[in-house]
């Protein structure tokens, strides 16, 4: 669980995006200012923040040739025909310092990356922007942007008008990841050749968006099983939803969607009691899951256990079949709600082939699970590439 | 966000660049009209591409594939060809220009073809400020600057609405000059239409400013660019020939001064750093003419020797006149190209500076400064200690003429009279014996300048009568109107025939006071000829003007006195004068700033601040002296009625405008504001009812809820159900200040 923990804070009330960045971030509403003073302005020139740069283009590095030669004409002639081209060349250079820093006072940008992502689907990243400047449009932005399965990344041009005074714009980013884990998306740096093209200037971005990417689906073969374990009377399955026939009321347990709430039976007994419905009794299944390295000594069989996994468990989930799901020893987790199985998808994608972390060791199955014979998948190597599914001992699917 | 304007798209921006590119073409090519560079054909062949390329805009596609092929060979070869046949390098390089810009015109333009364009227009601009330093320079350089730097900004935006295009003309090449973009297809007034639409007006002034800084800023840096010479001379005018005027040059032909009149254009302007001193009547001379031919003037080849032999000399050369005196004025003069190569003066002078080492020859005898070549743009130079007698001093000649021989050097000869048949001879003796031989040289030039306006009225149409002997001669006999030269040669002819000396000077009389630039203005239309007569009595040579309303030389005839131009000759405040004050002013402060300027601007604007701040510090002292002594004085009864009644008036004025004024001021400029935003009330309102959302709930509990009621209505509400803005504004402040006060005091318990 560690490596989830890293994961940023999402602003409140936008769980998918970061926080606003770049010159126009500091000036929301509410939000502390950062006074303008020389002496960083200074420093910044003798020492450009990470990542910063400013280059010549082409066309920069002709207009600096040519002040050149005019100014040595110049001082050579004394000629002050020349002198005046230098100054109004001097001036232009000056001038598209003043309006390159302008283009980008006040501008903000944050990332929104919508969950979930799998390997091997298309995913979108949006770099959004925002212009709070009062008149002063924003044009011709580029951002440079890379994931960590994409190193190279991709570059985002800002190719209409940012218009001032909260204007914004939304650049999309589609990409596939391809492997699971957690997928680092960053803005390594904004750019811009405004106003002139005589510079290109460069700013380091340090923003950064993490979203875990699930193991992609795969493709499996279910085998016939003799038998499964029925329900004992007595079980209580709590699962959201509400298929099927109303047959009984129970106790409200953690999990349950209050719209099943029988609010009646719960004035009059004092407690909440919900509405239990014929499909919380079919069969379920648990799913145990040893990811020791022991067991899985071949990266490739790992990573296709995991997919594997996932797809079982969606497939079950789906066909409101999943019940529980147990990593290494932990104590098994029940699957009630698409939050539950997220979290898990979460678990998987983050498991770690080296043993480390976060999964636990090889153990066997704890008795205190209360897993053992019931309907209970395990996973083991089949061959030296492929993983088998077994249903209480017997070979149900391979993948 | 205001969604209302539309955006541009490449298309647009396609257009945009094509129509930048053809204005920066048409400003390069108009310079050939200050350059005198044979290069009408491609400046006629620009101007119609460009009104092609601007109508339809697709017509560069038919071109065929072949023609832009062999473009750039074929110029190439053009290029050689005319560097080798005519023998002028920058004359053929800004032909070279020419046609590259007209290529680039009937092709369409890539990113890089657009940036040639650019440099290709700065260069000739750059080239015909340098050989004109014209004031036409300064237009030209401050609109291409205007035109590039929307044509780079269009470029940008451009490369910024279509990155993938850019990558791909990037890796796979331009793409071939025939391809007809789709940006041809647009119709301008589309175009225009949308470019009113996207406008925003408080942009466009703001665009507006930022240029109007850059054109200071570059003023500014113009100034203050540290300036040292290194001594060395561009000297690119060298490489271009220009044709002079034959009227200021060696050789005269009757009628080629009165030619000169007929252009009204300017030759040379003046500045005196005292009004007075500049004459009534001044007579500017430039060329001195000894010998005279049947057809006119000329110089004789001993004088011609002397003239030519210029030397690289230091910017000063001292002529060895009296020395200046201090109080004596300094002469600065802007002599425009193409006039002549001998520079105007007044008369003798001690020294003439030049902003740069010349090649030139000073004629002390003459009164005589000679360039080596016509001047092939705007040359200014100083003189101190300029006279402006009637009278030239000439020592040498003095001495030669006392005792003959006595010089080493053989003297010229301003007697002779070769080209003057015995009958001619004989002829001008019979004027003589009418005229009179007179006692002195002033009694002779008075008397055959009587003579000669008795006989022939002035006109500029004039002709000389047919015949086989001597054209003047001729003219003296026959009573024909006659212009300068002709009044002029004849005293010449007749002095010399008498035994005076005397020799024809050609130059400028007169001219007006520009009363803008308080600088005298001389035109092409005030050339003369005059003449000067050797008189031995004053040692030098007497400035003589027979053409009639000439000769006052503008000095009082009976006191001898100088008569300064400015008391006769009213300012000239025409628009002619106006804009030629804007030339003046380009030439004093801009094309003869250097470093001595730059210092004396430093001192200037050091001794202008000293001043100012000491000023300043005396006046505070002495109104506070004056305000302690008005203090110290008996307070009486009406002293102190004036001292409560002002303090009455002050509270007054004071309570009126709070109780009053203000909210009338804060409605007013709140009924005429262009939007909310823009209310100052609404957005005072807003500003504090912002910050009372920051503060503390247990400080927001103690500002009044009525009054921020009041400040919602005065932020959202209609302006009819408003409350006094002033005095809810001013309550608001108060109670906000006690708000926050009460918090502070309520925290430490």
């Amino acid at each position: 669980m560690s490596a989830l923990s890293e994961l940023p804070a999402a602003p409140p009330g936008s769980a998918h995006t970061t926080a606003w960045s770049g010159p126009g971030a500091r000036s929301r509403r509410g939000a502390r200012r950062t006074g303008f003073s020389w002496h960083k302005l200074l420093w910044s020139l003798l020492y450009p923040p990470r990542g910063h740069r400013i280059m010549p283009t082409i066309s920069g590095v002709l207009l600096i040739a040519l002040a050149l030669g005019i100014g040595t004409a110049a001082y050579n002639t004394a000629n002050n025909i020349l002198f005046i081209t230098l100054s109004l060349l001097l001036a232009c250079l000056i001038l598209s310092g003043l309006l390159s820093w302008l283009n980008l006072a006040r501008v903000a940008w944050r990332l929104e990356a919508v969950a979930p992502w799998r390997v091997g689907t298309s995913s979108e990243v949006v770099l959004e922007l925002r212009n709070t400047k009062r008149l002063l449009p924003t044009y011709g932005l580029w951002f440079d942007l890379a994931s960590t399965s994409h190193r190279a990344g991709t570059r985002l041009h800002l190719r209409e008008r940012l218009e001032p005074n909260h204007g914004t714009v939304r650049l999309p980013w589609v990409l596939q990841p391809t492997r699971r884990g957690v997928e680092t998306i960053e803005l390594t740096a904004v750019g811009s050749l405004f106003p002139f093209g005589f510079l290109r200037k460069v700013m380091g971005s340090e923003l950064r968006r993490q979203v875990v990417v699930w193991p992609a689906p795969v493709e499996y073969r279910r085998h016939e099983v003799a038998s499964s374990a029925r329900p004992r009377s007595g079980d209580r399955v709590a699962r959201l939803g509400h298929s099927g026939d109303l047959f009984a009321l129970r106790h409200y347990a953690e999990g349950d969607s209050h719209r099943l709430i029988h609010w009646k039976a719960s004035a009059r007994l004092g407690k909440l009691m919900v509405r239990q419905f014929s499909s919380e009794s079919q069969n379920g299944f648990s799913l145990w899951l040893d990811p020791s390295p022991a067991r899985w000594p071949h990266p490739e069989q790992f990573e296709l256990l995991c997919s594997f996994v996932v797809t079982l468990a969606e497939d079950l989930f789906r066909a409101d079949q999943l019940g529980t799901v147990a990593l290494g020893h932990e104590a098994p987790q029940a699957i009630r709600r698409v939050r539950d199985l997220e979290a898990f998808f979460n678990r998987i994608a983050l498991l770690n082939h080296s043993g480390t972390d976060p999964a636990p060791g090889s153990s066997p199955l704890p008795r205190s699970s209360g897993l053992a014979g019931r309907n209970l998948l395990t996973f083991a190597p089949d061959g030296p590439r492929g993983v088998a599914a077994f249903l209480d001992g017997q070979l149900a699917a391979s993948a | 966000m205001d969604n209302s304007r539309p955006q541009l798209n490449p298309e647009d921006f396609g257009r945009i660049k094509w129509l930048c590119g053809s204005a920066l073409a048409l400003l390069g090519s108009w310079t050939v009209f200050f350059m005198d560079v044979a290069a009408w054909g491609l400046l006629l062949a620009i101007n119609i591409a460009v009104a092609a390329a601007l109508i339809r805009p697709g017509w560069p596609a038919v071109v065929p594939r072949w023609i832009h092929v062999l473009a750039f060979p074929v110029i190439v070869i053009a290029f050689v060809y005319d560097l080798y046949i005519g023998g002028e390098p920058l004359a053929s390089l800004i032909r070279l220009d020419l046609m590259l810009i007209l290529y680039r015109i009937c092709s369409f333009r890539q990113r890089r073809d657009d940036l040639q364009l650019i440099v290709l227009c700065l260069f000739l601009i750059v080239v015909a400020g340098v050989l004109t330093v014209s004031l036409a320079f300064a237009v030209q350089i401050v609109a291409f600057t205007g035109v590039a730097l929307a044509f780079l900004f269009a470029i940008t935006l451009s490369d910024a609405a279509a990155p993938a295009a850019v990558a791909a003309s990037v890796d796979q090449g331009p793409t071939p000059a025939s391809a007809r973009p789709a940006w041809t297809h647009g119709r301008w007034s589309d175009l225009f239409r949308k470019l009113h639409a996207v406008t925003d007006w408080r942009l466009v002034v703001f665009g507006g400013v930022l240029f109007a800084g850059v054109v200071a800023l570059s003023g500014f840096l113009f100034l203050a660019i540290p300036r040292f010479e290194l001594g060395n001379t561009l000297g690119i005018e060298r490489w271009i020939n220009r044709t002079v005027r034959t009227g200021f040059s060696e050789t005269v032909q009757f009628g080629e001064v009165t030619d000169i009149t007929q252009d009204n254009r300017l030759a040379l302007q003046v500045d005196v750093t005292d009004r007075e001193a500049m004459p009534a009547d001044p007579y500017w001379r430039m060329v001195v003419l000894d010998e005279y031919t049947a057809t006119g003037f000329a110089m004789s080849r001993p004088l011609k020797n002397q003239l030519n032999l210029p030397q690289v000399a230091p910017r000063t050369r001292e002529n060895g006149t009296a020395r200046a005196r201090a109080d004596q004025p300094r002469w600065t003069f802007y002599f425009e190209a193409g006039v002549s190569r001998y520079l105007p003066l007044l008369g003798s002078f001690y020294s003439i500076t030049f902003t740069e080492p010349q090649q030139f020859v000073t004629n002390p005898d003459l009164q005589v400064v000679a360039l080596k070549s016509d001047p092939a743009k705007m040359f200014a130079y100083q003189v101190y200690g300029m006279g402006t007698d009637d009278v030239i001093p000439d020592a040498t000649y003095t001495l030669h003429h006392r005792n003959p021989g006595s010089t080493r050097r053989p003297a010229i000869d301003f007697l002779s009279l070769p080209s003057l048949s015995p009958d001619d001879l004989r002829r001008v003796s019979g004027f003589l014996d009418e005229i009179g031989r007179g006692t002195n040289t002033v009694d002779f030039m008075a008397r055959a300048t009587r003579w000669l306006q008795t006989r022939h009225a002035y006109s500029l149409q004039s002709q000389l009568p047919p015949g086989e002997n001597d054209p003047l001669v001729r003219w003296m006999a026959s009573e024909e109107p006659g212009h300068c030269e002709f009044f002029a040669g004849s005293l010449v002819v007749l002095a010399r025939a008498a035994g005076y000396p005397a020799r024809l000077i050609t130059g400028f009389r007169g001219g007006t006071w520009n009363g803008y630039s308080d600088s005298f203005t001389v035109r092409n239309a005030n050339a003369h000829a005059w003449c000067e007569l050797f008189d031995d009595a004053a040692q030098g040579w007497r400035r003589a003007d027979p053409t009639p309303g000439g000769g006052a030389f503008g000095h009082d005839p009976e006191s001898g006195e100088l008569i300064g131009a400015n008391t006769v000759r009213p300012p000239d405040t025409g628009w002619q004068a106006r804009l030629e004050s804007l030339r003046v002013f380009w030439y004093r402060r801009i094309v003869n700033f250097d470093q001595s300027t730059q210092v004396e601007m430093l001192e200037a604007t050091k001794n202008a601040f000293k001043t100012n701040i000491t000023g300043l510090i005396k006046g505070i002292d002495a109104r506070l002296d004056s305000l302690k002594t008005w203090l110290r004085q008996p307070w009486g009864g009406s002293r102190w009625i004036t001292f409560g009644g002002g303090l009455l008036l002050a509270g007054g004025l004071i309570w009126a405008w709070r109780v009053v004024g203000k909210s009338w001021w804060l409605r007013w400029r709140s009924a005429h504001a262009r939007s909310a935003e823009a209310d100052p009330v609404r957005r005072q309102a807003g500003l504090w009812l912002r910050r009372l959302d920051r503060l503390p709930p247990a400080a927001a509990n103690h500002f009044p809820a009525a009054l921020r009621a009041d400040l919602q209505r005065l932020r959202y509400g209609d302006r009819r159900g408003w409350p006094d803005p002033a005095a809810t504004l001013r309550r608001t402040k108060v109670d906000f200040r006690a708000a926050r006060r009460a918090k502070a005091t309520a925290s430490p318990r």
